[in-house]
């Protein structure tokens, strides 16, 4: 019990320690950070699956924040360094469910191939599938021309963070931010044929 | 799309937002300078339906939330259920109102996730979840009839409730704390229900309690509840999970989100958090952002709660939201406890209230505000504690009556208004038993010496019990009587009648402590009235009565401490009439001092004392005058017959007699008190009155048939 409450001690004190490198202008610490959280929120996203609930899907932003709270020391963080945090775990986020819906369209196609429990924790209807993988490419494509405006949509759609927060881990103003996802939003509409319109009801 | 040109689509977009769509096009042709396709590609954006549903109108959470692929059309037959309209649908789930085809009933079915070919693992686990919860049957609880699989889709069938949720009937600056107490009472006793079972609910929020139209509550969603133990090794809960349950962490507990499993303390937390809001239309803990609501939750004390929360009412709260769970109550039942302690009921406000607003006690404060509110629904229960009758006009008379009855105010409109109720709804037990208890009170009360009254309380009493014999004031009026007609032993067994059908009704636990006081047996006493000062903080001749027997128990400091609290009003013009006696006689002992508070609080001089016809106000007058040695002890026929129907008449005119150093007549008097029930032997020996009896054979006669009498009867 004690080693287990050490090595997450460990684990905030390294994770802690990183953001401030990275937010301090150390590159290199993004590249430790990342797989950390990437591991880190796989395996909750796990646990979670292997406990209970059906038809639901995960819901990212909670993850996104449950994997702060677990790896980062919440209370002695600095703001920024925890908009960074979230801002790599928008990232994670994506990948994971963005992944995961492209090996369901895969496997629809029939390679047979099936998702490791951890996807299937993040189950959504195919429909959503290529509704997410759509948004995928066309952010990609909206990286290509402004990649800025690209991170503001990760960060909001992915890690659920709000303006403010946005603002923070992008170094601009919340004016800048609500400008760029006014523009970005109607451009990967476009880009994704208007805007997938769901099921009538919805 | 060169950068350049990026940032002269990304300049006049944001330019063309800010005319009037008329004119957007005439601005575009003349910014764009004749660049057709930087036209056409701003105009492109422009043009983009900004719909509400698509996949970047919520963060991915909502939109993967967002899951009714499939709505079954009314008709659809489920199980034996054919649904009929949707009632509700959030992420999770579509809640229809049906019918229960071999029944014929109408349910709600609740189809709950999205049928996939890869959760039947989840399903089955669902399944055996909302089994569970279906094993809960509580009024306030909203009961699973039935949980099945069709086609592959798990439904839950359950009680079809007609009512709202509580978060909707919250106003901007909270409900009425009346109204709060009330639900917070009855939210308790639904969790209490469950906690016993080991079952916790893990998601209880406003959003998921419903009041009905009679002001019950019903809380729902017990289905995604699971037991207490039976999963304690399955790793430990998460964010994730309840923040999934939740849609929203506001009402997550500390240790939650530091991942520790849901307890039954999770749920008393988030009971805090629901109360905190209904009472002040707030929620404890906010942040914009869930990280920065968590860091609040875990860090953050919740601010005040506003002027108007009772003191009493806020500290329950606050104890609830008290971070550490060890800190909490351990027990939902431990705060139905102390909310009822509190319990507004007007049942309790009335004759046993004489703290008014602006009486200066924090008790007074909040009571005072209670009464300035309107209650939201017409009540399940009459404000004296009964069933209403169908007839609302006879609910008024009896409400109105109560209101005399219980400040003493008016007993000759409380009859009439009563006679008229009961000439509407003679069936109207509640109306019955308040009837008997107007007669019992002009005894009690010491307006009169009638005895005929006790038989007519009695009579009334039975009619009552004769109509609904769960009709618990009638029993415990009937207690009274018997008790005052010296049959103690039948007094103690109906005031238990009443307790067991109304363990709210404080007079219940007051005639049981009665008796158990003139028993001799003082914890059992004590506790009663503890209990009945729990049902209602502001019952006052509970708490003399309380003092009174720790005084009879020798604990002298104690006494006093429990009668000299800051809500103790002297002057209070129902202190002066009706229990001055009580104080004088049965708590201070003090005579001397007694006496001078006597005189204080009536106001009066000695004659005028003696002119008033109040025989309570004459037995207190002749004790404390006793005892300063008056030449004359005013005890005429009148008095003495008062005396001999009241249970601690007759103890209460042998201490006067013996105070005055009439041994025969005290002596006489303290048969007669024997005979009427009182076997308190222990104290006569103690009873600093009766010390000049002490030496007397009789006395020493008296004692010991008490004590060979009681030990008899293995007492």
């Amino acid at each position: 019990m004690d080693t287990e409450m050490n090595q997450k001690k460990d684990k905030r004190a390294t994770v802690t320690q990183l953001l401030r490198a990275w937010s301090a202008g150390d590159a290199g610490a993004l590249d430790s950070l990342t797989p950390l959280v990437y591991t880190e929120m796989r395996r909750m996203a796990r646990r979670y699956m292997n406990q209970e609930r059906s038809g639901h899907t995960l819901q990212a932003t909670a993850l996104v924040h449950e994997a702060f709270l677990r790896l980062a020391d919440a209370q002695r963080i600095e703001w920024q360094d925890r908009a960074h945090f979230l801002a790599i775990a928008a990232q994670t986020m994506r990948r994971i469910l963005v992944d995961f819906a492209r090996s369901r369209n895969f496997q629809k196609r029939g390679a047979g191939v099936r998702p490791a429990p951890l996807e299937e924790a993040l189950l959504v209807s195919s429909r959503k599938d290529q509704e997410l993988t759509q948004l995928d490419d066309a952010l990609q494509a909206l990286a290509q021309i402004d990649p800025r405006k690209a991170k503001v949509v990760e960060l909001r759609f992915f890690g659920g963070l709000e303006g403010k927060e946005i603002a923070e881990v992008l170094g601009v103003s919340t004016e800048t931010v609500s400008r760029d996802w006014k523009l970005a939003k109607a451009w990967l509409m476009r880009e994704m044929g208007g805007g997938a319109k769901p099921a009538p009801g919805q | 799309m060169s950068a350049e040109r990026w940032r002269m689509v990304e300049k006049l977009y944001h330019e063309a937002l800010e005319v009037p769509a008329s004119g957007r096009r005439a601005f575009l042709e003349r910014a764009a300078g004749g660049d057709q396709e930087l036209r056409r590609e701003v105009e492109a954006l422009l043009a983009v339906e900004d719909d509400t549903t698509g996949i970047l109108n919520s963060d991915a959470a909502g939109w993967l939330a967002r899951g009714q692929d499939w709505r079954p059309e009314p008709g659809t037959m489920l199980g034996p259920y054919r649904l009929d309209s949707l009632l509700g649908f959030g992420g999770m789930a579509l809640v229809y109102r049906a019918l229960d085809t071999r029944l014929d009933r109408q349910v709600a079915v609740k189809i709950v996730g999205l049928p996939s070919e890869s959760d039947e693992v989840a399903q089955q686990r669902l399944l055996r979840e909302a089994r569970t919860a279906s094993a809960l049957h509580h009024p306030n609880i909203c009961t699973i009839f039935d949980v099945g699989e069709s086609d592959g889709r798990v439904f839950i069938a359950m009680e079809l409730v007609n009512g709202r949720p509580l978060k909707e009937l919250i106003p901007p600056d909270g409900l009425a704390a009346e109204v709060v107490v009330d639900y917070a009472i009855q939210i308790a006793e639904a969790l209490d229900h469950a906690h016993r079972r080991t079952v916790i609910h893990r998601d209880l929020k406003s959003a998921n309690v419903m009041v009905t139209e009679e002001g019950t509550i019903k809380v729902f969603d017990f289905g995604i509840a699971r037991k207490l133990n039976s999963d304690a090794g399955a790793g430990r809960q998460t964010l994730t999970q309840a923040g999934l349950i939740t849609g929203t962490p506001a009402y997550m507990a500390p240790e939650l989100l530091r991942g520790e499993p849901p307890t039954r303390q999770t749920d008393l937390w988030a009971a805090g958090v629901l109360l905190y809001e209904a009472l002040t239309g707030q929620l404890p803990f906010t942040g914009p952002t869930t990280v920065a609501l968590a860091a609040a939750i875990l860090n953050d004390t919740a601010a005040p709660m506003a002027a108007k929360a009772p003191p009493r009412l806020a500290a329950i709260i606050r104890r609830c939201l008290e971070k550490d769970p060890s800190r909490r109550y351990a027990y939902a039942a431990e705060i139905k406890d102390d909310l009822k302690a509190l319990a507004p009921r007007p049942a309790l406000l009335g004759r046993r209230v004489w703290i008014t607003a602006g009486a200066g006690s924090a008790a007074a404060v909040g009571f005072g505000a209670w009464f300035g509110r309107e209650r939201l629904f017409s009540p399940t229960r009459l404000s004296s504690g009964g069933f209403p009758s169908l007839d609302a006009e006879a609910n008024e008379l009896a409400e109105q009556a109560w209101a005399k009855l219980s400040t003493h105010t008016d007993l000759k409109g409380a009859f009439k208004l009563l006679a008229r109720a009961l000439l509407l709804d003679a069936g109207f037990a509640e109306a019955r038993a308040l009837l008997a208890f107007a007669y019992f009170v002009e005894i009690e009360s010491g307006e009169s010496n009638n005895p005929g009254l006790l038989r007519l309380a009695a009579s009334e009493s039975r009619n009552s019990i004769g109509v609904d014999s769960r009709c618990a004031r009638a029993w415990s009026t009937l207690a009274a009587v018997l008790l005052y007609q010296g049959r103690k032993d039948q007094a103690l067994v109906t005031a238990r009648r009443a307790i067991e059908i109304s363990p709210k009704l404080a007079d219940g636990f007051y005639w049981l402590g009665s008796c158990y006081t003139m028993d001799g047996d003082y914890e059992q006493a004590l506790s009663a009235f503890r209990t009945a000062l729990r049902a209602s903080s502001t019952f006052f001749i509970a708490r003399i009565k309380a003092a009174d027997t720790l005084f009879r128990q020798g604990k002298r400091a104690e006494s006093f401490r429990e009668i000299e609290g800051p809500w103790f009003q002297p002057e209070h013009p129902s202190i002066r009439k009706l229990r001055i006696p009580d104080y004088a006689s049965g708590n201070l002992r003090d005579l001397a001092v007694a006496r001078r508070f006597f005189l204080r609080a009536a106001g009066w001089k000695t004659e005028k004392v003696l002119s008033t016809n109040n025989y309570q106000i004459r037995l207190a007058e002749a004790l404390t005058s006793a005892a300063e040695g008056s030449a004359s002890v005013n005890l005429d026929q009148d008095l003495l017959q008062y005396a001999s129907l009241i249970s601690d008449g007759p103890l209460l005119v042998a201490e006067i007699y013996a105070t005055a150093g009439d041994v025969d007549r005290a002596l006489d008097w303290l048969e007669r008190a024997v005979r009427a029930g009182d076997e308190e032997a222990d104290w006569f020996r103690r009873n600093p009155q009766l010390a000049s009896l002490q030496s007397h054979p009789r006395f020493r006669q008296i004692v010991e048939s008490i004590e060979s009498s009681k030990m008899h009867r293995g007492r």
